[in-house]
């Protein structure tokens, strides 16, 4: 087969032709049909992509402009689409901030460090506005826009070095004060490439957030 | 001084004060006197305690200012980084990002002298403008054998993006035949210390190329995800040798010229179906011609044209902590009568590579099986590598490998071969 210039002028110049003729869009429709990035989706493309190359990155390594970068070189690698690109910058840039953290303030807040790890949390610090059912089905649809990317629909870790929630006399295992203070306030597993992020890189989540999506966890993962 | 200090000192002194007036008067102007002294001290009791508690209060303030410092921050971030299509806005139209890779090699092979033989800095600059273009360049900087340092251009592109289904990559662009070249080369993502034997420089796969290509990711199929790559480019350069009073092709040179020595055109490129989200599946190939540029080490001009086909497969698949992963590619150079190596010739190379992370360990195994088969059976190679990673961090990796070669006998592809790397990618 002995092509020349002309053919592969043509053969391009139809590609071009076809791809526009899908209606998949010009530089002028990008600027508008654009949709928002989403977080849960951001997370989900995140894990899944980034490891079929190479380790994951820790989100905290670089700040938001630079992770607007590389997730453009990214996309030129990996094959993404613009929506892809987006929701990857959303997660990255959501989850490389740290959430404040009280040091000497009044101990009355989910978000503080129990005064001793091995005791269970207090109840006031626990308690619910909502029935059970409600407070777990609320964990269920945080677990789902938040958490599922690295721990999995079943709980059992999608990234290395993730842990697994189903594992009798795991991490689950450990006091509500304690688990709670790590969902607020991140968590670095052994083994993990990366540590979890405050509030998984979620920080629309609330204290009440934290606590429906441990009781999803305590009841519906870990029982499985 | 400490308010604390001034409530006792006045208690004590209050106190001291009732004392010496029971002594010292005795009267009913003393008992006066003794009266106002005492509302006197009452007063400035209260006042000591009213700063006291005031200075408590400014201190639990301080406090909450600093949480809510914090609070305000993390919130303009928020908020500045969200626009009305939800990008980022915070920071300027242009942004400049420099990443990269840095490495150093170890090797002792069997029968020969050990060495530090790789000395390795890849800069990738990255300049963007809005989401508009990105303009990305490699360089390959090298300490040579002799001591010389070696700078290669490994690739720059300027991308273009049209939307969000197509960039325009124009430029020198690493080969999108396959995935070890474009993707896992760098060597903080190279489980190995070394390129699968066919997949390096001067191998079956090509390297890159200069020219124009249209890439990007696909509308999804329900959970079934796409991506695709074609390309034009000036094509590969071919190398000749003589042998035995006859010419022979020698090697395909396929890293990108800027001249087109043929006339014709290559045109190629790769889809790759994600059918799981844990699995690519890439098919690729390029076709076009080429023609002899160099005899025997030396340029040469006028050869005839010939055909030039290269095709490829390759597929990634993780899960967790394994990650396994296979390429195939087979470039064929055709005969061309009239030319000084008329004869067509053939180069196949394919591996599979097993990695397995122990957690929770940093360690991390590897394992590769590579051939490579070339018109000259001295450049046959058959390959078993076995590996141990230790990850400081996702991007600092130590690397010890061992490679099992079998080649023609007294040939470099021949010797076994200890590789210890230091990798850092940034």
């Amino acid at each position: 087969m002995n092509i020349r210039l002309g053919n592969s002028a043509i053969i391009l110049a139809v590609t071009l032709a076809f791809n526009l003729y899908l209606g998949i869009g010009s530089a002028v429709a990008q600027e508008t049909d654009k949709a928002e990035p989403d977080f849960a989706r951001g997370a989900k493309l995140w894990a899944e992509t980034c490891s079929r190359c190479h380790n994951m990155r820790d989100p905290k390594e670089v700040r938001d402009e630079l992770w607007d970068a590389i997730v453009t070189h990214m996309r030129i690698r990996a094959g993404l689409t613009g929506q892809d690109q987006r929701d990857i910058l959303l997660f990255l840039q959501q989850s490389n901030s740290v959430a404040p953290v009280r040091s000497g303030a009044p101990k009355n807040t989910i978000l503080d460090e129990p005064a001793d790890r091995k005791k269970d949390v207090s109840p006031v610090a626990l308690e619910k506005t909502m029935s059970d059912d409600d407070l777990r089905a609320r964990g269920r649809e945080i677990y789902g826009d938040t958490c599922v990317a690295c721990h999995g629909e079943d709980g059992k870790g999608a990234l290395p070095g993730t842990p697994d929630f189903t594992d009798k006399g795991g991490v689950l295992s450990q006091p509500r004060a304690t688990l709670i203070y790590n969902i607020a306030n991140g968590f670095q597993s052994p083994g993990s490439a990366m540590a979890m992020p405050a509030k998984g890189g979620n920080e629309d989540m609330t204290d009440e957030d934290i606590k429906a999506v441990l009781e999803y966890l305590l009841v519906d993962i870990a029982k499985q | 001084m400490n308010p604390k200090k001034i409530l006792g000192a006045v208690v004590l002194a209050n106190a001291l004060v009732i004392s010496s007036s029971n002594t010292a008067f005795s009267a009913e102007n003393d008992l006066e006197t003794l009266r106002q002294t005492v509302e006197q001290l009452q007063e400035q009791l209260v006042q000591v305690r009213e700063q006291l508690a005031e200075q408590e209060k400014s201190l639990a303030q301080k406090e909450d200012v600093d949480v809510l410092r914090e609070e305000i921050r993390v919130q303009q971030k928020a908020f500045l980084n969200v626009d009305k299509n939800g990008i980022g806005v915070a920071y300027n139209d242009s942004i400049v990002h420099l990443a990269g890779y840095g490495s150093t090699i170890f090797a002792d092979k069997s029968s020969q002298n050990s060495s530090f033989n790789q000395v390795k800095f890849a800069p990738i600059f990255h300049y963007q403008y809005k989401d508009l273009m990105l303009l990305e360049s490699e360089l390959e900087v090298n300490v040579g054998e002799d001591g010389e340092t070696e700078i290669g251009l490994e690739y720059l592109t300027l991308d273009l993006f049209l939307n969000d289904y197509m960039a325009v990559i124009a430029g020198k662009f690493l080969s999108p035949i396959g995935q070890f070249r474009q993707n896992i080369h760098p060597s903080w993502i190279n489980k190995l210390p070394s390129a699968p034997p066919g997949f390096g420089h001067d191998g079956a796969a090509p390297i890159s190329d200069v020219g124009i290509q249209l890439r990007g990711g696909l509308p999804s199929l329900g959970s079934v995800k796409t991506n695709y790559a074609v390309y034009i480019a000036n094509g590969p350069e071919l190398d000749a040798m003589t042998e035995g009073g006859d010419v022979e092709l020698e090697g395909i040179m396929a890293e990108g010229f800027t001249r087109d020595a043929d006339g014709g055109k290559v045109v190629g490129g790769r889809f790759g179906i994600l059918p799981i989200p844990s699995l690519e599946i890439g098919l690729s190939g390029a076709t076009g011609n080429a023609t002899i540029t160099q005899l025997d080490g030396n340029s040469v001009t006028g050869d005839a044209s010939r055909s030039y086909r290269v095709v490829g497969t390759d597929f990634a698949w993780n899960n967790k902590a394994m990650g396994i992963r296979g390429e195939y590619v087979k470039s064929t150079v055709g005969g061309a009568a009239g030319s000084m190596a008329p004869e067509g010739a053939e180069w196949k190379a394919w591996y599979m590579q097993g990695s397995y992370k122990i957690l929770p360990t940093k360690l991390e195994g590897v394992v590769r099986y590579s051939d490579f088969d070339s018109p000259h059976s001295s450049e046959d190679q058959t390959q078993w590598a076995l590996g141990i990673n230790y990850l400081f961090s996702s991007n600092v990796i130590a690397k010890a490998a061992y490679e099992f070669n079998s080649g023609a006998s007294g040939q470099p592809s021949d010797i076994d071969t200890l590789l210890l790397e230091l990798a850092f990618g940034f």
